[in-house]
C-alpha cells in the first residue's frame, strides 16, 4: 500500500499517515495477542513462585571435583596450537580485547593521507572550501587553513 | 575422570545457588513488568487516548521503558541466572566472590530502577536500547566490571581445564559488551540529566547501530546460545549433537555479527559500500546462526518423544526454533530490495519480537522450570558416599547422576 503508485508515477497515498486506518485492526490484533503471551508469562511466574517459596536455606550444592593439576606440556587438547590460544582463556581475552579497541592512528589511514597530499583535486578543493566555510569540528585537514582562503 | 582423580587431591565445595534464585525472582519480576509495559503501548497504538494525555504515560516514553525492560531486565537477569548457575558447575568452582555476585545483582536490580524512573520523565539520550544518561550509563559500565572480575575470577580457580563452548559464549558476550556499551555511550555532559554523544551525523548513527544491532547479537544471542549448550543437553538428557559444529559456529558468530550494525542504515546518509557491507555479513550470519539452531535441535535426536511429554523440552525446542526462523528472517531484511520494502514499518517490530518472545522469552521459560525446582532436589536428595542422588522433579522420571561429570557434552569427560 506504501508503495503503491499510480499511472504517473505519483504516490497513491501520498501521505504515511493514510497507512494507519488501514493498520489498525493489525494493531488490536498485536496488542490481544500481547495479552495472551503476558498471561502466559502470569501463569509462569505463579507457578515458578510456589516451587522457590518450597525452597530452603543454604542455597547451596554440595561437589566435589579435584583440584586442576598442572597441564604437561602438550600433553593434551589437541597440542600446541589448541593451548595457546583456547586453552589460555584469560591472556586470550585480555589480547582480544585489544585488538578490537586498538584504532589506527588517523594521520596513517589512507584517506586522509589522499586528501591532505592531493589538494589540487577537484573534489577536494570543493572540500576545503566548504569545510573552510561551514561548522569545523570534524575531519579538519591541518593543511587547510580558513586564513589561507580567505 | 580416574585419571584427573590421580592427579590432584579431591576437593570439596559448595555451588552458591542463592545469587542464581536472586536473579531467578528478579528475572520474573522484570518479565512481568517490561511485558505489562509492552502490552500497554500495543492497546495505546490501537487506542491513543489510553495514554491519558499525561507526557509519562505517552508511547514514546513507555516505548524505551519496554524495551530497556524486556532486554537488560528480563533477558539480563535470565542470562545471569542461568549464566551463574552454569558457569559455577561447567568450571567445578563456586563463584569468585559472593560479595562481587552480590554487588552486581543489586547493582544491576539499581540501575533497572533508575531506569524506570527516568524514561518516562524524559530523560533520555534518544540513542535507542542505549537511552540511559550518562550518569546510569557509568553505573552500567561499573557493574558490568564486577560481573567481568567475578566471572575471569572463577575462570582463574577453575577445577576444569577445558572449556565448554557455553564458557566461550559467556567470556564473548562479557568482553563484547563492555566495548560495545562503553564506546557508544561516550558523550559530554552539561548538567546531571543532560549529555551528548562525542559522534556527530551519520558517524553517531553508525556507532549506534554498530552498538545497536550488537545488543541483539551480544546481549540477546551469545549469552543465550551459552545457555542452550548448557541446558539443552541437560534437559535432553543426551550429549550436544556436535562439540566441532558449537565451536566452528561460536568462533565464525562472533567474526561475522559485529559487521552487521550498517543494515539498520539501508537508504540513509551512510555510504553505500558501507550498507553493502553491512547487508553482506548479515547475509553470512545465516550460517553460524543455523549451526546453533541445528546443533540445539539435533541435540534431541533420539530423544525426540520428550517433545510430546515433556514441558522444558517444548520451550527449548520453540526457542530454538524461533531463532533460527529470526536468523533467516533477519538476513533476508538486510537485503536491499527486500529493506526498501519493510525499513520503517512494523515488520522490523515483528522480526524483533519474534526473536525477543520466541527466542528469548521462551528460552527463559523453559530453562528456568528445569532451574527453579533444582534446589528442592538437592534438599531432599540423600546423600550417599561418591553420589548427590537427585530425586525427580513433579511430573519427571528419577534420576542418579554422578555430579562429578558435569560436562556430558565434552567429548573427555
Amino acid at each position: 500500500m506504501w508503495k503503491a503508485f499510480d499511472g504517473d508515477g505519483r504516490l497513491v497515498y501520498g501521505s504515511w499517515v493514510d497507512t494507519l486506518p488501514s493498520l489498525m485492526p493489525m494493531y488490536w490484533v498485536r496488542a490481544i495477542g500481547g495479552t495472551l503471551y503476558l498471561s502466559g508469562a502470569i501463569l509462569f511466574v505463579s507457578t515458578s513462585w510456589k516451587t522457590i517459596n518450597k525452597g530452603q536455606r543454604p542455597f547451596e550444592e554440595k561437589a566435589s571435583a579435584p583440584a586442576l593439576a598442572p597441564l604437561a606440556a602438550g600433553a593434551e587438547h589437541g597440542g600446541f596450537k589448541h593451548r595457546m590460544l583456547e586453552g589460555k582463556p584469560l591472556q586470550f581475552t585480555v589480547w582480544t580485547t585489544v585488538a578490537i579497541a586498538h584504532r589506527r592512528r588517523r594521520r596513517d589511514h589512507p584517506d586522509h593521507r589522499h586528501r591532505v597530499q592531493r589538494p589540487d583535486h577537484r573534489l577536494g578543493q570543493a572540500l576545503h572550501a566548504a569545510r573552510a566555510r561551514g561548522p569545523r569540528r570534524l575531519h579538519q585537514p591541518r593543511a587547510a587553513t580558513s586564513a589561507t582562503r580567505r | 575422570m580416574s585419571s584427573q582423580a590421580a592427579q590432584g587431591n579431591l576437593e570439596h565445595f559448595e555451588y552458591d545457588d542463592a545469587i542464581v534464585r536472586k536473579f531467578t525472582v528478579a528475572t520474573m519480576i522484570w518479565g512481568l513488568v517490561g511485558m505489562l509495559v509492552g502490552v500497554i503501548i500495543a492497546f495505546e497504538l490501537a487506542a491513543p487516548a489510553l495514554n491519558m494525555d499525561l507526557p509519562w504515560t505517552t508511547f514514546g516514553r513507555l516505548r524505551p521503558l519496554h524495551t530497556n525492560a524486556v532486554i537488560f531486565a528480563f533477558v539480563g537477569n535470565g542470562f545471569f541466572a542461568g549464566g551463574y548457575y552454569s558457569t559455577q558447575r561447567l568450571l567445578k568452582a563456586r563463584m569468585f566472590s559472593d560479595k562481587l555476585s552480590n554487588i552486581h545483582f543489586w547493582g544491576w536490580q539499581l540501575i533497572i530502577v533508575s531506569a524506570a524512573l527516568t524514561l518516562p520523565f524524559g530523560i533520555t539520550t534518544s540513542k535507542e536500547y542505549a537511552e540511559l544518561e550518562w550518569p546510569i550509563d557509568i553505573a552500567i559500565a561499573l557493574i558490568w566490571v564486577v560481573f567481568a572480575i567475578n566471572f575471569f575470577g572463577t575462570l582463574a580457580k577453575r577445577r576444569e581445564r577445558h572449556l565448554y563452548v557455553a564458557i566461550w559464549f559467556y567470556i564473548a558476550s562479557i568482553v563484547t559488551v563492555a566495548v560495545l556499551h562503553v564506546v557508544n555511550s561516550l558523550a559530554l555532559p552539561v548538567s546531571f540529566f543532560k549529555s551528548y554523544s562525542v559522534f556527530a551525523g551519520i558517524q553517531d548513527g553508525l556507532v549506534q547501530w554498530w552498538y545497536g544491532h550488537n545488543a541483539v547479537a551480544f546481549f540477546l544471542t551469545t549469552p543465550y546460545l551459552g545457555l542452550m549448550y548448557y541446558f539443552m543437553p541437560k534437559a535432553a538428557e543426551r550429549p550436544v549433537y556436535s562439540y566441532r559444529l558449537s565451536i566452528v559456529h561460536f568462533w565464525s558468530l562472533i567474526f561475522l555479527y559485529i559487521w552487521a550494525g550498517p543494515h539498520h542504515l539501508l537508504y540513509t546518509a551512510l555510504p553505500d559500500w558501507a550498507q553493502t557491507l553491512g547487508s553482506v555479513f548479515s547475509i553470512m550470519l545465516i550460517a553460524p546462526s543455523w549451526g546453533g539452531m541445528i546443533n540445539g535441535l539435533l541435540t534431541l535426536r533420539g530423544a525426540w518423544d520428550k517433545l510430546r511429554t515433556d514441558p522444558i523440552i517444548k520451550f527449548l525446542v520453540v526457542a530454538i526454533t524461533f531463532y533460527g526462523m529470526s536468523t533467516f528472517e533477519g538476513p533476508m531484511m538486510s537485503i536491499k530490495t527486500v529493506n526498501s520494502l519493510s525499513h520503517y514499518t512494523n515488520w522490523t517490530i515483528g522480526h524483533v519480537h519474534a526473536g525477543g518472545l520466541g527466542w528469548n522469552g521462551f528460552f527463559t521459560f523453559g530453562m528456568l522450570y528445569w532451574l527453579v525446582p533444582k534446589p528442592l532436589e538437592h534438599q531432599t536428595a540423600q546423600p550417599s558416599p561418591g553420589h548427590d542422588a537427585l530425586l525427580a522433579r513433579p511430573g519427571r522420571h528419577l534420576a542418579l547422576r554422578h555430579l562429578h561429570v558435569d560436562l556430558p557434552v565434552c567429548p573427555r569427560a
